[in-house]
Order: C-alpha cells, then sequence, then structure tokens
C-alpha cells in the first residue's frame, strides 16, 4: 500500500497523480479559495464570498466523489470484497470490509530528520481516509459548506472572515486524513490559530469574545502539548523509522508491549489529554460554553459540529488502536467520565437561561455519549459512537443555526425573553423542532440511532470487561450500571428541549430589535440540508453503519487480543 | 422466522398505516404554504386516508380469516445493526445482524387495525364540527391523522425497531394534541404527558436491545419461545437458564406499559391530559397510545408465563391500577375525569388479564373498551361543546364545567343520552351480556379457576409451577369483586347525573342565554353512536360467535395459551352481575334519586376527606413533581453551580497558578538577573570613579600583571571553596 514516488516517474506525473487525488482535493482546494480570498481586494466583497462558496463547495465535492469513486478506489487498491457479501444494495460498494482499510492513499516521503546516529525518522506526506473518517469527512465538508453559506450577509471584515474559515476548514478536514503524526499534529494546532481568531474577531461582545478565545486557545494547547510528547514518546521508544500512525499503532500492538506498563500508562494519558480536551470529555470540558456563548454563528456550528468530532476521532484513530490493553485498564475511568457528562451535562443545561449555551451544554451531554460508545470497546458501541458523531454534527449545526435566528429575530438569547417564534417566524419552526426532537433521540430521527447503539453495546458489552473489576464487581457489570444511568441523559434531554420549545415557540412576539428581514434564502439553504439529513439519516442509518462496521470489528478484534 | 412469506397482500398491509402517514405529511405542508385550502380539506384529506385504511384492515381480515396463512406479511432489508457476536454468511464475510422492515399482521393486529382506523374516521368527524372555529385546525386535524397512522403503523410493523419508532411517534403526536389548546394548562399537561411516558418508554426500549442482542430476534413474528426452548433442550442444555432474561424482558415492557397506558402510580399524567379537545381524549383512550400497552402486552403474553414474579407484578399491578382506577373515577368531579380513570381502570384490568394467562379475554376486552370508551368520550365532549356554546363560554375558559353543573343536561339531548351515554355506560359497567361484560367475566372465571388448571400435557399444573403468582390471582380477583360494583358506581354516577340529575341553582349572572340547539351535530352524533351500539351490542354478538369458532382468532404461539376455551361459567357470571347491580342501584340511590343523601356522606360526612384525596388522584402527581421534579430541579441547580463555582474556578486557579510562575520569573529576573547587570554596572561606574584611566597605560607588562592579578583573585574566590567541596566529596566517597 506504499506508493512512494519512485525516480523513473517524471516530477509532472508526480504531482499529476498527487492532484488527481481525491485527498488532495479535499485538504487543498480550501487552502487555493484562502490564498484567492486573500488576492482579492476587501472591497471585491461579492468575488470574495463567490470564492469561498466554490472553494469549500469544490472540497465538498470531492468529499461526494470520494463516496461514489470507492468501488474503483478499491479495484485500483486491490482490495477483495465478496460480491454475495450481504443482501443489502449499498453494502456491496462499501470497501470497509476486507483487506486493508485505508483508500486513496497517498505516501509521499516529504523530510528525513537526522538528529545524531540515534534518532532520525521521515516524514512523510501519508493521508488516506477509511470507514471510520469517511462519514465525518463528507459530515465536516458538508456542514463547513453550510457555515460558508449561513455567512454570505456578513459585511464585516468578509476578507479576512472567509479566508480564515477555508485555512481551518484545511485544518479540520486534515486531521481526518493524516496518517502521519507529523501531519497530524500539524493539522490539529493548524484548525486551532483560525478558530482562535474567528471567536475573537467576530464575537458578540469583543472583550468577552476574547477573553473567552484566549481560554479555549490555551486549554487546548495545554492538552496538545501533552499529546505530542506523547506522539514523540511514542517514536523514539518504537523501532519505527517514521511516523506513521499505521506503523506506530502495529508497534505498539506488537513489540510495544515489551514497554514497561507504567510507560505506556503515561503515553495513553499524555495522548487521552490532548483529545479530552478537545471532545470535551467531563472534567475538561469548561472551556466550551464560553467559546460558544461568544463565538459567532457559524463558528458556533463549525466548533460544535466539526471541530469537537476530531477529538473523538483521535480516540478511535489512535488512542484505542495502539493501548488496548491500557484502555481496558482505564476503562472504567474514561466510561465514569462518559456517562458523568451524559448525566452532569444535561442537568447544568437544564438551568441555563442562554440559549446558546443551553445548547453548548446539550452538546458536552451529546458527546458523553461518543466517550462511552467508545470506552466500551464493542463493536455496537463504537458503531454507535460513531454514527453519533455524524449525527450529532448534523443536529447540533441545526441547533446552532436556529441560536443564530433568534438571536437575530429577538436581539436576545434569554431563554425567558425570547417567545413566539411560531408567529414571528414560522418558517423556522420546522428545522428547530426537527433539531430538537432529534436531540431528544426520538427513534426515525438521527439522533437515535447513536444513542441507541452504544446504549445496546455498553450494556452488553463484550466479556473482556469480566477481567478488569471496579471495586467489588466486575466492569461488565460496572458498564451495565453505567448505561443505565446514562439514560437518565437522554430522558433528562427531553425536558430540556421541551421546556426550550415550549418556551420559544408559543406565546406573543417580543421583538426587541427592528432589524428583522424575514426569511432570508441563505439560512433556508443552510437549514433544508441539515433538517433532511437528520430524517433521512434517522429513517435509513445503513449507509453509514456499514461505512463503518468494517473498522469497528477489527478494533474489537484486535481488542480481544489483551 | 420466515414461515409468512411475502405474499400479494403484503403491499396493501403496508398501505394501512402509509396512507394516513401521508395524508399526515400532505395536510402539514399544505397547513403550512396554503392554509385556507388546508382548513378544508385536512379532514377530509385525513378521513378518506382513514376509511381507506379501515376498509384494507377489513378486507385484509377477511382474506386472512379465509385462507390457511395466520397472517399477511411483508419485509425488505433494512439495516445490518453491528453485532458482537461477529455474525458470518456463508462466504465467512461478517454480516452483523440484519434487520429487515418487516410489515407482519395476523387477526388480532388487523382486528385492531380495523377498529382503530374506524373510531379514528369517527373522531375526525366529530373533530371537523367540534373544532369549526379553531384558527388553527388544519395542523390539528393532520396531527389527529398522524396520531392515528402512528397507532396503524404501531399494529401493522413487524420489527421490533420499527413498532419503538411507532410507540415513540405516538407520544411525540399525542404531546403535540395535548398542547393544541396552547394554555399553559395545557402545555403543562402535555410536557407532564411526555416526559412521564417517555421515561418508561426505556423499558421497551431495554426489552428490544435484549431481544436483539441476547436471542437475536428483531421482528415480532420472528419470536418463537417454544423453538427456543426446544433447541436450548435438544442441545442438552437447562431451559430454565433463559427463563431470566425472559422474564426480564416481560417486566421491561409491562414496566412501559406503566407508563405509555399511565397505570398506578403514573395514571396522573392521563387525568391532566383532559386538559386536551373530547375527539383527541377519544382517540388517546380507545384506540392508540394508551391503549397499545396492554395490547403489546398480550401479543407477549408469552414471557410472562415462565416465572412468578413477571405474573405476579402484571396481577397485581393490574389489579392495583384496575382498583384505584374506579376509586378516583368515582370522586372525580369533571366528567372527561370520571371517563379518564375509568380507562385507566380498564386498561388494569386488561394487565392483569395478562397476569392471569387470560390474554385472549384481556385482548377482547381492549377491543370492546375502545368502542364504548370512544363513544363516551364524545358523547360527553358534545355535551360539554354544546354547553359551553349556551353559556357563552366556547372556549373562553378553558376550564370544563364540572359535573354537578352538567346535571340534568342530557335529558334534552334524547339521541345523545339514548343512543349514546345509556347503551356505552351499561356496557362499561360491565351488564351481561353487554360487550363490556363478557371479557371482564372471562378475567374473572381465570383468575378464580387458573390455580388447578392442567392445560397440556408435559406441562405442570400452573398453580404448581407458580405458587407466588396463584396467591397473586387470589389477591387479583378480590381485587375484581371489589372494582365491578365500584365501575358500575361511577359510571351510573355520570350518566345518572348527566342525564336524571337535578340542575344545580344557577347563579344569576350565569342565566343561560336563550341560544338553539347548534347545528352541524347531527352526523358525528349518528356516528356516535354506532360507536356506541357497537362497543355493547355488537361486541357482544362478536363474542359469542368468536368462542364459538377457535378458529377466528389465530394463537401466536399456541404452546404457550391456556386460556380456558368456551364461555365463562354461570356461577361467576351471577356474582358479577349481581355485584354490578349493587353498585349501580346504590349510586343511582345516593347521587341521582337522593344526592342529599349521597352529600351527607361524601361531602360532609365522614368519607369526604378520602373523596377528597381520591379526587386529588390520591396526589400521585404532586408526590412525583416533589421527589423527581423538585430533586432533579435541585440538582440541576446544584450541577450548575458546581461548573462553574468549582470546576470552572480550578481551571482558571491552574491558570492562575501558571501567572503566579510567571509573576515568580519576572520577579526573578527584574532584581536577580537584571540586579547582577546592574551590579556589573555600578562596578563599572566604581571603578570609573577610581580613575581606572590612569591604568590604561599603554604598556603590555601592565595588562599582564592586571591579568595575573585577576586570575589570583578569581582562585582564591571560586577554586578554593570549590576545591574544598570537590575534597568533601571525595573524602565521603
Amino acid at each position: 500500500m506504499e506508493h512512494l514516488a519512485t525516480s523513473s516517474i517524471g516530477k509532472l506525473e508526480v504531482f499529476l497523480t498527487w492532484l488527481s487525488n481525491p485527498t488532495t482535493q479535499l485538504l487543498w482546494l480550501p487552502l487555493l479559495g484562502c490564498i484567492f480570498i486573500m488576492a482579492t481586494p476587501k472591497a471585491q466583497q461579492r468575488l470574495i464570498k463567490t470564492w469561498a462558496v466554490i472553494f469549500s463547495g469544490l472540497s465538498l465535492l470531492a468529499a461526494v466523489l470520494m463516496v461514489s469513486g470507492l468501488p474503483k478506489a478499491i479495484q485500483d487498491a486491490g482490495i477483495q470484497i465478496a460480491s454475495d457479501y450481504v443482501w443489502h444494495p449499498f453494502a456491496k460498494h462499501l470497501p470497509f470490509r476486507q483487506g486493508e482499510a485505508f483508500s486513496y492513499v497517498q505516501n509521499y516521503s516529504w523530510m528525513k530528520v537526522e538528529l545524531g546516529e540515534y534518532w532520525s525518522f521521515n516524514v512523510n506526506y501519508f493521508v488516506g481516509v477509511d470507514g471510520l473518517s469517511l462519514p465525518l469527512i463528507v459530515m465536516s465538508a458538508a456542514v463547513i459548506f453550510l457555515a460558508v453559506i449561513w455567512a454570505l450577509p456578513r459585511t464585516e471584515r468578509v476578507r479576512d472572515f472567509f479566508a480564515l474559515t477555508l485555512l481551518m476548514e484545511v485544518g479540520l478536514l486534515g486531521v481526518f486524513v493524516a496518517l502521519d503524526y507529523v501531519l497530524f499534529y500539524l493539522f490539529w494546532e493548524l484548525m486551532l490559530i483560525p478558530m482562535y481568531f474567528l471567536i475573537a474577531g467576530w464575537g458578540r461582545d469583543p472583550e468577552k469574545a476574547g477573553r473567552a478565545a484566549i481560554k479555549f486557545f490555551i486549554y487546548t494547547m495545554f492538552g496538545s502539548v501533552f499529546m505530542l510528547i506523547a506522539f514523540i514518546a511514542m517514536q523514539v521508544m518504537s523501532n519505527v523509522y517514521s511516523f506513521s500512525i499505521i506503523g506506530l499503532t502495529e508497534f505498539e500492538l506488537t513489540g510495544g508491549q515489551n514497554l514497561p506498563m507504567l510507560f505506556r500508562q503515561l503515553m495513553f494519558i499524555g495522548l487521552l489529554l490532548g483529545f479530552a480536551v478537545k471532545v470535551p470529555m467531563f472534567p475538561f470540558h469548561t472551556w466550551l460554553p464560553d467559546a460558544h456563548t461568544e463565538a459567532p454563528t457559524e463558528m458556533s456550528v463549525i466548533l460544535a459540529a466539526v471541530m469537537l468530532k476530531t477529538g473523538s476521532y483521535a480516540y478511535l484513530r489512535i488512542l484505542y488502536p495502539s493501548f488496548p490493553d491500557v484502555a481496558y485498564q482505564l476503562g472504567p475511568i474514561i466510561a465514569f467520565c462518559g456517562v458523568a457528562a451524559i448525566v452532569y451535562g444535561a442537568a447544568i443545561t437544564l438551568v441555563q437561561k442562554d440559549i446558546k449555551r443551553l445548547v453548548a451544554y446539550s452538546s458536552i451531554s451529546h458527546m458523553g455519549f461518543i466517550v462511552l460508545g467508545i470506552s466500551a470497546m464493542n463493536p455496537d458501541a463504537t458503531v454507535g459512537a460513531i454514527f453519533h458523531m455524524v449525527a450529532h454534527g448534523v443536529i447540533i449545526a441545526t441547533l446552532f443555526f436556529m441560536c443564530g435566528v433568534i438571536e437575530r429575530r429577538y436581539g436576545t438569547r434569554d431563554l425567558y425573553e425570547v417567545s413566539g417564534l411560531l408567529a414571528g417566524a414560522p418558517s423556522y419552526v420546522l428545522p428547530l423542532g426537527i433539531a430538537a426532537f432529534a436531540g431528544m433521540g426520538l427513534p426515525g430521527l438521527a439522533g437515535f440511532w447513536g444513542e441507541f447503539l452504544v446504549l445496546k453495546g455498553t450494556f452488553y458489552n463484550s466479556p473482556n470487561w469480566m477481567s478488569v473489576h471496579v471495586g467489588a464487581i466486575d466492569a461488565s457489570r460496572y458498564l451495565q450500571i453505567v448505561a443505565a444511568i446514562a439514560v437518565i441523559g437522554i430522558l433528562t434531554a427531553a425536558v430540556y428541549m421541551i421546556n426550550l420549545l415550549q418556551r420559544v415557540l408559543p406565546g406573543p412576539v417580543k421583538a426587541n430589535l427592528a432589524v428583522w428581514r424575514g426569511f432570508r434564502l441563505t439560512d433556508g439553504l443552510a437549514l433544508v440540508p441539515l433538517a433532511l439529513a437528520v430524517i433521512v439519516l434517522g429513517l435509513y442509518p445503513a449507509p453509514i453503519i456499514n461505512a463503518c462496521e468494517y473498522y469497528a470489528h477489527a478494533l474489537w478484534a484486535t481488542a480481544l487480543r489483551f | 422466522m420466515d414461515t409468512a412469506a411475502n405474499n400479494q397482500l403484503g403491499g396493501l398491509l403496508v398501505a394501512i398505516p402509509l396512507l394516513p402517514l401521508a395524508a399526515a405529511l400532505i395536510g402539514y405542508l399544505l397547513a403550512w404554504g396554503q392554509g385556507r385550502l388546508a382548513l378544508r380539506l385536512n379532514a377530509w384529506l385525513g378521513g378518506l386516508a382513514l376509511l381507506a385504511s379501515g376498509g384494507l384492515a377489513g378486507w385484509l381480515l377477511s382474506a386472512v380469516q379465509q385462507s390457511q396463512a395466520d397472517s399477511i406479511a411483508w419485509r425488505v432489508p433494512w439495516l445490518a445493526l453491528p453485532d458482537a457476536a461477529l455474525l458470518t454468511d456463508a462466504a465467512g464475510n461478517r454480516t452483523g445482524l440484519p434487520v429487515p422492515l418487516a410489515f407482519n399482521a395476523g387477526v388480532p393486529a388487523l382486528l385492531f387495525a380495523l377498529t382503530t382506523a374506524v373510531i379514528a374516521v369517527v373522531v375526525l368527524v366529530f373533530a371537523v364540527r367540534e373544532r369549526r372555529d379553531d384558527p388553527r385546525r388544519a395542523t390539528f386535524f393532520a396531527t389527529l391523522t398522524l396520531f392515528a397512522g402512528s397507532m396503524l403503523l404501531f399494529l401493522a410493523a413487524d420489527t421490533l425497531l420499527v413498532i419503538y419508532i411507532a410507540w415513540e411517534l405516538m407520544g411525540l403526536t399525542s404531546y403535540l394534541l395535548i398542547a393544541h389548546p396552547g394554555t399553559d394548562r395545557a402545555r403543562r399537561a402535555a410536557r407532564q404527558a411526555f416526559w412521564t411516558t417517555r421515561a418508561t418508554d426505556f423499558g421497551l426500549l431495554f426489552a428490544v436491545f435484549t431481544l436483539m442482542t441476547v436471542f437475536r430476534w428483531t421482528t415480532l413474528s420472528g419470536i418463537d419461545l417454544t423453538a427456543l426452548l426446544q433447541s436450548i433442550a435438544s442441545q442438552g442444555g437447562n431451559p430454565r437458564e433463559v427463563y431470566p432474561w425472559l422474564s426480564a424482558v416481560a417486566l421491561l415492557v409491562l414496566a412501559a406499559v406503566l407508563g405509555k397506558a399511565a397505570q398506578f402510580p403514573l395514571s396522573f399524567w392521563l387525568s391532566d391530559a383532559m386538559v386536551a379537545p373530547a375527539p383527541v381524549s377519544a382517540l388517546l383512550h380507545a384506540a392508540t397510545m394508551v391503549a397499545a400497552g396492554p395490547y403489546l402486552l398480550t401479543r407477549l403474553h408469552g414471557f410472562f408465563v415462565v416465572a412468578d414474579l413477571p405474573l405476579l407484578a402484571a396481577t397485581l399491578l393490574g389489579g392495583l391500577t384496575l382498583l384505584t382506577g374506579a376509586i378516583m373515577a368515582l370522586a372525580a368531579r369533571d366528567p372527561k375525569r370520571v371517563l379518564a380513570y375509568s380507562t385507566v381502570s380498564h386498561l388494569g384490568l386488561v394487565v392483569m388479564s395478562v397476569g392471569v394467562l387470560a390474554e385472549e379475554a384481556g385482548y377482547y376486552h381492549l377491543l370492546a373498551h375502545a368502542w364504548f370508551k370512544a363513544a363516551l368520550f364524545l358523547g360527553v365532549g358534545y355535551l360539554v361543546a354544546v354547553w359551553l356554546t349556551q353559556h357563552g363560554g366556547a372556549e373562553a375558559d378553558h376550564e370544563p364545567p364540572e359535573l354537578d353543573r352538567l346535571a340534568g343536561f342530557a335529558r334534552r339531548q334524547p339521541l345523545v343520552l339514548w343512543g349514546v351515554l345509556v347503551p356505552a355506560g351499561l356496557s362499561l359497567a360491565g351488564l351481561f351480556p353487554l360487550a363490556g361484560a363478557l371479557g371482564k367475566e372471562q378475567i374473572f372465571q381465570a383468575l378464580l379457576t387458573r390455580y388447578g388448571a392442567t392445560p397440556q400435557a408435559g406441562i405442570p399444573a400452573i398453580g404448581e409451577q407458580f405458587p407466588v403468582a396463584a396467591a397473586a390471582w387470589a389477591v387479583g380477583a378480590c381485587m375484581l369483586v371489589i372494582a365491578l360494583p365500584l365501575t358500575a358506581a361511577y359510571i351510573t354516577r355520570l350518566v345518572g347525573i348527566l342525564g336524571w340529575g337535578r340542575p344545580a341553582p344557577q347563579p344569576p349572572e350565569a342565566a343561560v342565554a336563550a341560544v338553539a340547539a347548534p347545528r352541524g351535530w347531527g352526523v358525528p352524533l349518528v356516528l356516535t353512536t354506532l360507536l356506541a351500539l357497537m362497543g355493547s351490542v355488537g361486541w357482544a354478538a362478536a363474542y359469542f360467535n368468536w368462542y364459538n369458532t377457535p378458529a377466528g382468532f389465530a394463537p401466536e404461539s399456541a404452546a404457550w395459551k391456556w386460556s380456558a376455551a368456551g364461555h365463562t361459567s354461570q356461577l361467576v357470571s351471577a356474582v358479577a352481575l349481581a355485584a354490578v347491580l349493587i353498585g349501580a342501584g346504590l349510586t343511582w340511590y345516593l347521587r341521582v334519586a337522593r344526592p342529599q343523601a349521597g352529600d351527607r356522606v361524601f361531602r360532609e360526612g365522614g368519607l369526604a376527606a378520602l373523596a377528597a384525596f381520591f379526587r386529588h388522584g390520591m396526589y400521585l402527581r404532586e408526590l412525583f413533581h416533589l421527589v423527581i421534579g423538585r430533586c432533579g430541579e435541585l440538582l440541576a441547580v446544584l450541577a450548575g453551580r458546581a461548573d462553574v463555582g468549582l470546576l470552572d474556578w480550578l481551571v482558571l486557579r491552574l491558570g492562575g497558578l501558571g501567572r503566579l510562575i510567571a509573576t515568580a520569573a519576572r520577579w526573578v529576573d527584574d532584581y536577580i538577573v537584571d540586579g547582577l547587570r546592574w551590579l556589573a554596572c555600578e562596578f563599572w561606574w566604581f571603578l570609573k570613579r577610581l580613575h581606572a584611566r590612569t591604568m590604561q597605560t599603554g604598556q603590555i607588562q601592565h595588562y599582564m600583571f592586571i591579568v595575573l592579578l585577576g586570575t589570583a583573585l578569581l582562585c582564591l574566590v571560586i577554586l578554593r571553596p570549590l576545591s574544598r567541596i570537590l575534597a568533601d566529596i571525595l573524602g565521603s566517597i
């Protein structure tokens, strides 16, 4: 699967091969857009917006082409698919079943670093997608594209705004495709910096926004320092001469087993810290409500729908495949953090007065489900967690867009002052209703399947947990208790969502601002696809479940060995 | 699993729920885009769709009865859920657990679907007249159609997950319908209903988990307990090992039914939901959401037969609900609340029937109840609507009039009194041989005789197998005997006061305006009369036909059926009849004929406090609000405080720690590092003051001398102590 560029091929040819790969298009077209925007004069706002739409749209197109081009890509990669695999019409085209899981792989040598005789390594431009990352890539590209569309009516500092957004898109999508730790770390930090400027520069209240952005930035940086140390430690202690995620994962599962347990645990905790802040996992979540409250609508959407998922994605891409044995040891603690986020986050959501803060805390609660699903280490729960990443992205994007609508309509986000959306902005009621009901996990909507599978997988977990003990009981029973407690979170979701709907929808319109100009086309263009996606994913979750199922089974089969 | 192959009729089965669901969707779109058109069209759309569904259900019912097949089925692939057992197909590929999108309906489902569709059509016709002045009636009709459609989906669906989806869809639509009046009270009742039912729905969800994960049953028709136990036995295992799982499923489903069917102690949400318009109540109680739970229990009765605990729980919870519901209905003042508690009580009886393995009788009672209860709700709803119009308070104050203020009101409406209230009321009271009595007597008989029954060869007598449950059945029989006269009493009170009560003296300001009888009620009332007649006489006729031809009711799994075939014994019928007559006669005397005597007992006498206790629904609502609502609120506030005051504080203090270190570093930088520089400068100035320039002689030997001097100084200052330290270290070694 290594396609190293050899000298026999001309450089142009290498370049063209590189260019024709959809991963390239996905990743670097937004950067090209960013450059185009920066080269456009500030005053030409229409042109700037056109560039932004075109390039983020092209990136989304590349993501869609990735899905549709899969059968051929798999054939090219020589992966065998049984034609009579399952009865499912879609499933035949889904690749992630047998053999090596990654498609659209590119592996070019980037630099060789030699630091004395003891430490030398290759840094490769190593990217590819698999069943774990593909659903997330499509969701992310779509949400960012819709956020760009939503932002089109903006008039203040447009050039900077869109340039930074597209730059951030490179980082966000890059994390999902990177298969090299150096590359991963670069993208990981690349998404952080534009987000800092976007929150600080376009927030509602400049002073508060600045403070929230600093908090977000420093907190995340704090986590990623430990992550970086763990990356380096993993590579230094291995016999792998590159920072390849795949290679190092394989090492950790084989030769790495001889390393001292304490050392492995420390590496696990370092990685965990880096990712947990991003997710955010309880108790590292306090940056999130502040950042959301102050961020502009589009950035709240991208932050909640995409950026948080990079954290949970990293759990599944790096942490759990590399250290399944440590994950079993620390599993009860992580599961506790997950369920604590679910229940505690939901409880806090109940008492929020600011609608945006309410949605932000509900997001913490839902991310708790993802953490719980990952920590259960069982294919059902893992698939549930991945599905919930996508579903939560779509739902939370709708909800944050609606927060933007409410703020524009009423000039306030105070839950006790907003009322009468039913009479005041009837076109927006349906998306809000769909997203709110999906947020409480009603079946038939997207929010259901993730929670369903996570609960199912956590409750009926794998026999491996029997050998882990939590106090007097084994971890299998412990996880069952945890799953039962997690139900409280879903129930509380029904309480706060119904409270939200009943306060916002009925009653007289209390319009505090006169700037409301009714329905905006761009809102519709952003909200309709999202609401449709919530329904479609709810009724037909098969594509995503099929896509990530192989990954989940492979992970679990690996974990079973420990 | 695939015994019922796809047949040509399957597509029609899918159409039964699909038609109303599609009509509701179109209705919503119309209401959104074309408000005026929707006002005219939505009720027609929904009504026609439901009528078509009812027709299809009836036709399929006759087709099933004529054919050899148990049921009609339709299925397509839908999902492959990941499964920890790593299921593989023949080629060795992982497949996951295939979950089809399946529909399957035998006689019970089709019969119930027919009932639901017909009642929904009548309710819609009634609603068209009742909601004539409601500006938001377009969405109301669409939601009503959706409500009935989701019940039809629940009945026709075979996939457990789809059943769960329909179950939740009913919860959602009932929320919308209860909240429809738009008042604070309605909204409060709606969210209370939604939260209560949503909380218990997790019972069904976990039951579905268990069925899918432990047994790999993804469809209702795929559940085959006999085959499971046989296969375990044939592999040398002990079938009793799966009994805990089976009873867990039974208890989980029972928990779900507890909330959805408003069983004790969760009965409060249903009585509060009475703020909804009468058509909603009629549909909610009779043939949709509330009845869905007991229906599911009768379908899953096999899971109850494995242990004492599920049987005991169903019998006692059902019996308790039966009893308390009847008492609360007797104490309630609002006529709609009387009917609400009556529903609770009747459904408790159905739950009890599952606990005593008389699920067939329970199912029959559920059907009969659907018809007469819908008729009663519509009849009372009509009276209330007319009363409100005549008193100029139509929708002005959403407080429904109390029973006393409606006293004697029905006497001026003979069609309602004699066509609806009396036949449906008599049936509800359980007067032999009306429909409401027959199922009840079967259950009564089962409670009395089930103990010693030896139903089938090879299976021990139930009394030996379930000693604890058998004791519960005795308790249940006592509860039923007490509940029989109480049931007769509350319905006699309701119908008696409505029909023959002496009107209370009106306050002068609320003098009845001479309003002509409102028009346009003819068709709805006639249809309601038909419901009442079906609920009393029609189903009674069906009953005798039913038990005479056992083939008419196809059992799902014959091995698990212990229902006593045939009619009830005459002794049981006589006892029941006597109980009913005593209850009805006493009530007639105390509340209708001599209300003063009754007032002395219930309003002033020793029973007043007790009556108030039951009138307030045994304060169950207050209890749950206190325990769950207030405590939850407190915890939430605490959590909110803790997040900002503790966690965020810690994070900020950690940042503060960094700041502290930075301040310390700055101090070091300012005073130590910079101080050294300052010292050097000062030294330089000192030297300068010494006229160091005079040292610049330009002669090399002077310079060398200074260097030598400096080196010596350095040796003295630094190297001597250093060497001493070194010597110490070496010496210590």
